[in-house]
């Protein structure tokens, strides 16, 4: 014999039980939540010596906010005629598809991991050539089995010659 | 004890004349000091404990565990600008907080904190708890239609429906206490409590905390502020210090409430030691099942609301008062009684046991009545589907 | 939106209140809008008012080419990005008639059941929300979804704006650890959903708010071509995994929950079983998938042969279509969304009118609309 009444309090002892669990959240600025070693972060991780300069990522961009220029220098690069001037990504506009680092055919431009790139202006989420040169080389394996294969996590810095599916 | 210390030296330097008028001020802004302190934590308190339901932290980042979090939030209102909407009945709408507030506070006039203590040992203290606390839906509705906002006026339509509908079965469910005890006088309904009263008069009880629940208008009560349906109903256009007393007040208000129903049905201060203690805890039970309310249920309808107030409550409150009329009538002419005077705990054992039955029975009798049984699983588990 | 009923104003010297719950409102699942009318607490007449979110994907996919538009498809209905994902990519190998592996079919077919979970959980803890219960349900089911996005993030790097399916199969095959994860995550859920249960289904409350509140028969919704869960509330067994199996459900074991109220209870009920049906399916295909290539080699700049299509999906939501034209080049002519939460809306109004404001909101959530799918 059902009581009226006893439904709810079910719900009720449901929630009690909560208060002795330990909560899911954490505490983002002091404790972080690991990634994935796929995850798509709000950064790139450029290869200068792999990049050939030959725009395939600006062309396969969704929204067109990569700019590349680039002049020729013959043979000051390996595998490369070209010299990159200019490489601009404009996170500020950019929504982290990958599509760029699935279609560039040298491995050159990978995903990067870090998230933490919030700023006051637009024109500072622009990341430059001289930036993607300085950001720590830690590539995630976004659209990168051979990373995966050799147990990369996406937290330890790769040469490039680790990060292409041919060496150099 | 206290009290008398107290007298003692202030009558060591002052006037007795003096010292009789600034007693009941010395009491009254100790309660009040203590009320808004209390009401501060109270809402620290219900945001962490809702939270770890939600299986969340909830604040922790104002001082140690977030203990300063309500003390944050204060500031943070009282520091905001003091917008009035150029629409709004400026006088009515300043007054509303306040209003909200002064009944809240005064509730705790006649409580008995422990044995002789209260700040006014009224006789009719009862009365005085049910007179006070009425004014609240006078000032939802002075809130609600001074804000000239359509999400305030229904807030303040459905605050008042709810709560004059609740004070029906509020005072029918104190009417059946004050049978068992036969004083209006808070101190002797304590003191009449050989057994807490929450088992001689379960039901009494159970219709007290549904009253209550919807005049403090907490969930699953809550349809004068449904954030869902009219945004926060009769204060939207409440900011600043004004809304941080309506808050404030809706917080005394639980703690008011619950203070009443641990004198009515809890035994109040008994047992009779270790001073506040056993009020304290008792009353923040109440006020954890509040919290624990709002944490679980969902919100009911205005509709089912009125109708669970005046065609279940109201009769049910009504039986209630005629059968515990009878048993006291029984009590006393067996025990040979006069009117008025406490009933022995052997009578209100007796009493409890029959009671407990009558509600077991009632609540078994509630679940078979269509609209309000319980929807089967199983039953929907195995309907045919239609091709 | 001046239609008040005969019945209504003339009796009585009472004017209805115009009361507008949104664009921003705590209970619009988004920046919707609706002109409600309202006699006291009855509503006399419900406008929904949209176009807050829009971002004209149908004519960003005409400037894109065909795996670019991928990502568009992410936004459409953010709550369930792979069921757009599939709809869309299925769309475009049917118009370039590419093949997908086998692998790549149970894949996805994993990845749509799984955002089923995903969205099912959204739509039912809104719901609640909306009833009043602040908002502790919806915070339980927050920390499933979390779970969820997180076997989401192991696989395709994001949590919300996947990209995961690609013209002619998946971007990634599964990584490994995968399937421990999953099973960790199932056998939970099931425990979970008995918790939800617990909370839910019996409670007094809430069945008295939702038990015969706003019925929709069958025959209506299939004049207003509802579709989805709302539509199997009402009594209607349909369900594009059943009817017209496409990838691996014609390898499924699953059961197309039914009920014949179609009342708000029905609705949430539904979706509550569909979940876990959903769970037995993710199962399955974990056990079930077979070894091999992810994806069929497709140009990135694909240039299908002129013609057109439309393919549709059981999303989510409901009947997720695309129709795509193609004129030979590297972008889609036109890309047309037949989207579940706009054409769901149609019942809106005859669901909400003579019952009372509080049922109005619930009966907008049981609905389950994404803005950004209405708007498109």
């Amino acid at each position: 014999m059902a009581l009226f009444g006893t439904g709810a309090i079910k719900g009720l002892m449901v929630t009690l039980g909560y208060i002795r669990r330990k909560p899911f959240t954490t505490q983002y600025p002091e404790e972080k939540l690991e990634q994935s070693p796929r995850f798509r972060g709000n950064t790139f991780v450029w290869y200068e010596e792999r990049c050939t300069g030959c725009a395939t990522c600006a062309k396969g961009c969704p929204l067109g906010i990569i700019r590349i220029v680039t002049h020729p220098e013959p043979h000051s690069q390996v595998g490369s005629d070209y010299h990159v001037d200019v490489f601009d990504i404009d996170t500020g506009r950019c929504m982290f598809c990958a599509l760029c680092v699935e279609v560039c055919p040298y491995d050159a431009l990978h995903m990067g991991g870090d998230f933490e790139q919030a700023s006051y202006g637009r024109e500072e989420m622009v990341i430059s050539v001289e930036d993607l040169k300085a950001m720590p080389k830690k590539p995630r394996t976004q659209f990168r089995p051979q990373m995966e294969m050799i147990g990369h996590t996406g937290d330890d810095e790769l040469d490039e010659h680790e990060a292409g599916r041919w060496s150099l | 004890m206290i009290a008398d210390l107290t007298r003692g030296i202030l009558e060591s330097f002052l006037p007795i004349g003096v010292v009789d008028i600034l007693m009941p001020l010395l009491g009254i802004f100790i309660v009040v000091n203590v009320l808004l302190g209390s009401a501060i934590m109270l809402t620290y308190a219900e945001r962490r404990l809702v939270a770890r339901m939600q299986n969340r932290i909830g604040p922790n980042r104002v001082g140690p565990f977030g203990l300063l979090q309500g003390a944050a939030d204060l500031l943070k209102l009282v520091t905001k600008e003091d917008l009035t909407p150029r629409a709004a009945d400026r006088p009515v709408f300043l007054l509303a907080p306040v209003l909200f507030f002064a009944p809240a506070i005064a509730l705790f006039a006649v409580v008995p904190f422990f044995r002789g203590w209260a700040v006014a040992d009224l006789d009719a203290g009862i009365v005085y708890v049910i007179a006070v606390t009425s004014v609240s839906s006078l000032a939802a509705f002075a809130a609600g239609w001074a804000s000239n906002n359509k999400y305030s006026l229904y807030g303040a339509v459905r605050g008042v429906a709810q709560l004059v509908s609740y004070e029906v079965p509020l005072i029918l469910a104190v009417t059946s206490v004050i049978l068992l005890s036969g004083s209006l006088n808070l101190q002797k309904i304590v003191e009449a409590q050989g057994i807490p009263f929450i088992l001689v008069q379960p039901i009494g009880f159970l219709i007290m905390l549904v009253a209550v629940t919807a005049e403090l208008n907490r969930t699953p009560f809550d349809i004068n502020e449904a954030e869902s349906e009219i945004v926060a109903g009769f204060h939207t256009e409440y900011t600043g210090t004004k809304f941080a007393l309506i808050y404030g007040a809706e917080y005394v208000a639980a703690l008011g409430w619950s203070a009443v129903i641990v004198t009515l049905f809890l035994g109040g201060w008994k047992p009779d030691i270790g001073g506040l203690i056993w009020f304290g805890l008792k009353t923040s039970a109440v006020v954890f099942l509040f919290f624990w309310f709002r944490g679980t249920w969902p919100r009911v309808r205005i509709d089912q609301m009125l109708a669970l107030a005046w065609k279940l409550l109201f009769p049910l409150a009504t039986i209630n008062i005629l059968v515990t009329a009878a048993e006291v009538l029984a009590a006393q002419a067996l025990f040979s009684l006069e009117p008025g005077e406490a009933l022995p705990v052997i009578a209100l054992a007796v009493i409890a046991v029959v009671n407990i039955g009558l509600t077991v029975a009632v609540l078994a009798l509630l679940s078979r009545v269509p609209g309000l049984a319980r929807f089967d699983t199983q039953l929907a588990a195995s309907a045919p589907a239609r091709g | 939106m001046n239609v008040i009923p005969d019945s209504g104003a003339t009796n009585y010297d009472i004017e209805p209140v115009l009361l507008n719950l949104g664009p921003q409102h705590p209970s619009t699942h988004g920046v919707f809008r609706i002109r409600a009318l309202l006699d006291g607490e009855e509503v006399v007449d419900v406008e929904p008012v949209f176009g807050y979110l829009h971002r004209g994907s149908s004519k960003l996919a005409e400037e894109r080419s065909y795996t670019q538009v991928i990502t568009l498809t992410d936004r459409l209905d953010y709550l369930s990005g792979m069921s757009n994902n599939l709809a869309y990519v299925r769309a475009v190998e049917a118009l370039a008639h590419v093949d997908v592996p086998e692998r790549a079919q149970y894949l996805r077919v994993m990845m749509a059941e799984l955002m089923r979970i995903a969205s099912h959980l959204m739509a039912l803890g809104f719901l609640i929300n909306d009833l009043g219960a602040w908002i502790t349900p919806l915070m339980h089911m927050f920390r499933e979804r979390e779970k969820v996005l997180d076997l989401f993030e192991m696989v395709c790097g994001a949590r919300i704006t996947f990209s995961y399916m690609r013209i002619g199969g998946v971007s990634h095959d599964l990584p490994p650890g995968f399937d421990a994860a999953l099973n960790a995550f199932l056998d939970d859920f099931a425990e979970r959903v008995a918790e939800y249960e617990a909370l839910l289904l019996e409670n007094e409350i809430l069945v008295s708010r939702m038990k015969g509140i706003a019925p929709l028969s069958g025959e209506r919704a299939i004049e207003c071509s509802v579709t989805g869960p709302n539509l199997r509330a009402s009594g209607v067994n349909f369900d594009l995994r059943k009817q017209a199996p496409y990838e691996a459900y014609d390898r499924m074991n699953f059961d197309v929950p039914v009920t014949q109220n179609g009342d708000n209870w029905d609705r949430m009920w539904v979706r509550l079983q569909e979940m876990k049906e959903s769970a037995r399916m993710t199962r399955q295909c974990m056990a079930e998938m077979p070894d091999g290539p992810t994806r069929t080699p497709a140009d990135f700049f694909i240039r299908p042969p002129v013609g057109e299509v439309y393919s549709a999906i059981e999303a989510t939501k409901g009947e997720l279509g695309f129709y795509l034209v193609s004129d030979g080049t590297i972008a889609p002519y036109r890309c047309g969304i037949r989207s579940p939460s706009f054409i769901n809306l149609t019942v809106l109004r005859e669901l909400c009118v003579g019952w009372k404001l509080a049922d109005l909101i619930v009966n907008f959530g049981t609905l389950d609309i994404n803005v950004g799918e209405v708007d498109r």
